[in-house]
């Protein structure tokens, strides 16, 4: 009625049950103690204790474009205080290098066990800079973490939680390790120019000392169309000036009203004939086109050549001596002012087109990062508790009722072997003393009729701390006991007021351990 | 079904077998691993005086006037339990025997007119007598070791008038103190 895969399939189960079973026995402790004859065998649990803590920065390796230092840093990402190392310029990537103290324990080896918690913001709304956070070991990169290149968009700040691995450290208690926060900015410098406009109008007025020759405005300045303005009269003798020719009318209106101009740059194109001409003033214009600030030809003249070329005055970063606003280069009336001079009789001069082009900036959009709070969060496995008496049992022989005998405080050594704090209790295992007429323990330390009372000392004076050994509820005997640190102790027994018998009584007192 | 199954787990016997093997090595490794607790057996014997006698009666029959009439020094067997030196006395309970025409009980060790007198000894009779008396009692065992066992026998002196021939009875009793 069975079929044979039911068969196949009990078996396995069993397998399975044995292998499950026999690896469960591997995580316990087997205990054998022989005594008066017969072995018992207990299983505990072998218990590692995996702990967690987190470390602030106590130190800084590098601190790079941040205002403060590491103290401001040093407090809980998750609740972080007002304190922030700020970027000191928002155009400047930022480098927090922190370290911290040795962990209680060795740092875990595992994925992303590890991890260091940040709380970043941005240096302004403008862009969002990213963030990275690696691993270092005494100022030597170990390994990148998690968090490469995260954008930082918050103003307020955020958490960043980079992951790593213990198993890059070089020094497996951590006690080197580190952490660099690289902050990378965003953003642009918001440099930027009108480009080369033409005017629109032109004016030709005469101004002392340029008086002698009126310009003649056949075409405009508006444009490269070899229609020129120009002079021409064969009364333009050497050393005689030109009007002054008014241009203006370019259009600006794209400069931001919030930019700063820092540079005007005019270009004209023109040539001579007959006899040579050079330009011998050029100023720009107020807003009520006056020439204002400084003569770009001073010291000295520009001479045209004798066919179309183009001459450049100013440059992307002069301003002609004045402190030129948006609102300035907007106004319609805004320009240049020039004048020429003859370098021959009877010459003659054309000026095919002039442009000008106004440099400015228009405010940079650059942000960086902000930190405000930097934790490591350790994850490590503490040691087991670990513990061994010496000796292991004690004889107090004969003992009278209502009698109090004692070893001495430090009769019995305890061997602590824990790497890790702990708090440690003592008691008797039972309620009872063996014997015929078995004793009870009383745990209130009062002995009694046919009940007895033990207590303890570690390594003073009886009298002085003495502990009460109960079976329920039992007293530390060392609570907040150091790692690794042993110590001593002595038993006193009160006898029952009150013996039965005269057999001998047993029980056992135990030392227990656990992780404080 | 279950010849299958047996027949399966033979199929895993390697394994099995290494499992098994397992066991007793784990057991047996327990020095290697971590304890958490350490303890220490706490023995103590309470001081306790504790005898009893292997015969709680004896009759020494019809006995004449002034007659001596004794146990063999090993007659009575005291079985010492007690955990600590005792002192131990030997008395009766009473001062005079019970019966129709009761005798009186000599302290001194001197029979009389109706009057009788007990002596123990666990050696020699006539050597060391131990006169066993009503009040105030006299040592049978002085400095008892504890746990030290002893024999001893009765001697009855017998009154030199006997006023009737009913049988007497007397208690007597050894009292241990821890000495």
């Amino acid at each position: 009625m069975f079929k044979k895969w039911w068969v196949r399939a009990v078996s396995i189960l069993l397998v399975a049950i044995l292998i499950a079973g026999t690896f469960a026995f591997l995580s316990f402790r087997v205990n054998v103690s022989p005594e008066d004859g017969y072995v018992s065998i207990s299983l505990q649990s072998n218990v590692a204790y995996a702990a967690t803590e987190s470390l602030a920065p106590t130190g800084q390796v590098t601190w790079t474009n941040l205002d403060g230092s590491y103290l401001d840093i040093d407090d809980d990402p998750d609740s972080p205080d007002a304190n922030w190392g700020d970027a000191v310029s928002d155009s400047s990537d930022v480098l927090a290098h922190v370290n911290f103290d040795t962990p209680t324990g060795n740092p875990t080896v595992g994925a992303g066990l590890q991890n260091f918690k940040i709380w970043v913001k941005r240096s302004t709304a403008l862009s969002s800079p990213t963030v990275k956070i690696d691993l270092y070991e005494s100022g030597i990169f170990r390994s990148a973490t998690s968090v490469t290149s995260s954008s930082v968009t918050s103003d307020a700040g955020e958490l960043f939680t980079g992951t790593w691995n213990a198993g890059s450290l070089g020094t497996a208690d951590g006690s080197v390790v580190e952490a660099y926060i690289y902050g990378t900015k965003a953003g642009a410098s918001g440099s930027t120019s009108t480009g080369a406009e033409y005017p629109t109008s032109e004016v030709s007025l005469s101004s002392d000392p340029h008086l002698d020759n009126d310009w003649e405005i056949t075409g405009e300045l508006d444009i490269n169309d070899d229609v020129y303005t120009e002079i021409t009269d064969k009364s333009y003798d050497i050393g005689d000036q030109t009007y002054l020719l008014k241009v203006y009318g370019f259009d600006f209106s794209g400069v931001p009203n919030d930019a700063t101009i820092v540079g005007v740059e005019v270009n004209i194109a023109g040539y001579y004939a007959v006899g040579t001409s050079s330009f011998d003033y050029m100023k720009l214009m107020d807003i009520s086109r006056n020439p204002v600030g400084n003569d770009v030809l001073t010291p000295g003249p520009t001479q045209l050549v004798a066919s179309e070329a183009t001459s450049t005055f100013g440059s992307s970063s002069v301003l002609w001596g004045n402190s030129l606003t948006p609102a300035w280069v907007k106004d319609a009336d805004f320009g240049v002012c020039l004048g020429m001079i003859a370098d021959g009789n009877n010459a003659d001069l054309y000026l095919d087109w002039l442009t000008m082009e106004v440099f400015y900036t228009d405010g940079d959009t650059y942000s960086s990062v902000d930190v405000g709070a930097v934790e490591w969060n350790v994850d490590y496995t503490a040691g087991a508790p670990e513990i061994s008496v010496s000796p292991t049992s004690y004889n107090f022989g004969v003992v009278q009722e209502g009698s109090t005998t004692n070893t001495t405080t430090g009769y019995f050594t305890i061997t602590n072997a824990s790497t890790i704090q702990t708090d440690q209790t003592i008691s008797v295992t039972t309620a009872t003393w063996s014997g015929t007429e078995g004793w009870l323990h009383n745990d209130s330390g009062s002995p009694g009729d046919n009940a007895t009372a033990i207590l303890a000392n570690r390594g003073g004076t009886w009298g002085v701390g003495d502990v009460i050994v109960k079976n329920v509820a039992p007293n530390y005997i060392y609570e907040n006991c150091p790692a690794l640190e042993s110590y001593s102790f002595g038993l006193g027994l009160w006898s029952p007021t009150v013996n039965y018998d005269g057999s001998e009584k047993t029980i056992i007192v135990r030392v227990s351990a656990v992780a404080g | 079904m279950l010849n299958r199954i047996v027949r399966e787990l033979k199929s895993a016997r390697v394994i099995l077998a290494f499992l098994l093997a397992l066991i007793p090595v784990m057991a047996t490794s327990q020095g290697a691993l971590a304890l958490d607790t350490a303890d220490v057996t706490v023995n103590a014997t309470p001081a306790f005086v504790e005898i009893s006698v292997n015969a709680s009666s004896y009759n020494f029959g019809t006995v004449a006037a002034s007659s001596t009439t004794n146990t063999s020094v090993g007659y009575f067997g005291i079985t010492n339990g007690s955990t600590v030196q005792t002192d131990q006395t030997i008395s009766v309970t009473t001062a005079t025997w019970s019966g129709t025409e009761g005798w009186l009980h000599s302290d001194a060790g001197t029979a009389g007119d109706n009057t009788t007198a007990m002596f123990s000894n666990n050696t020699t009779w006539g050597v060391s007598d131990v006169t066993i008396k009503n009040a105030a009692p006299n040592y049978i065992q002085e400095n008892l070791p504890a746990l030290t066992s002893y024999d001893f026998g009765l001697s009855l002196w017998a009154p030199t008038v006997l006023y009737d021939g009913s049988e007497k009875t007397i208690t007597v009793r050894i009292s241990a103190v821890q000495g």
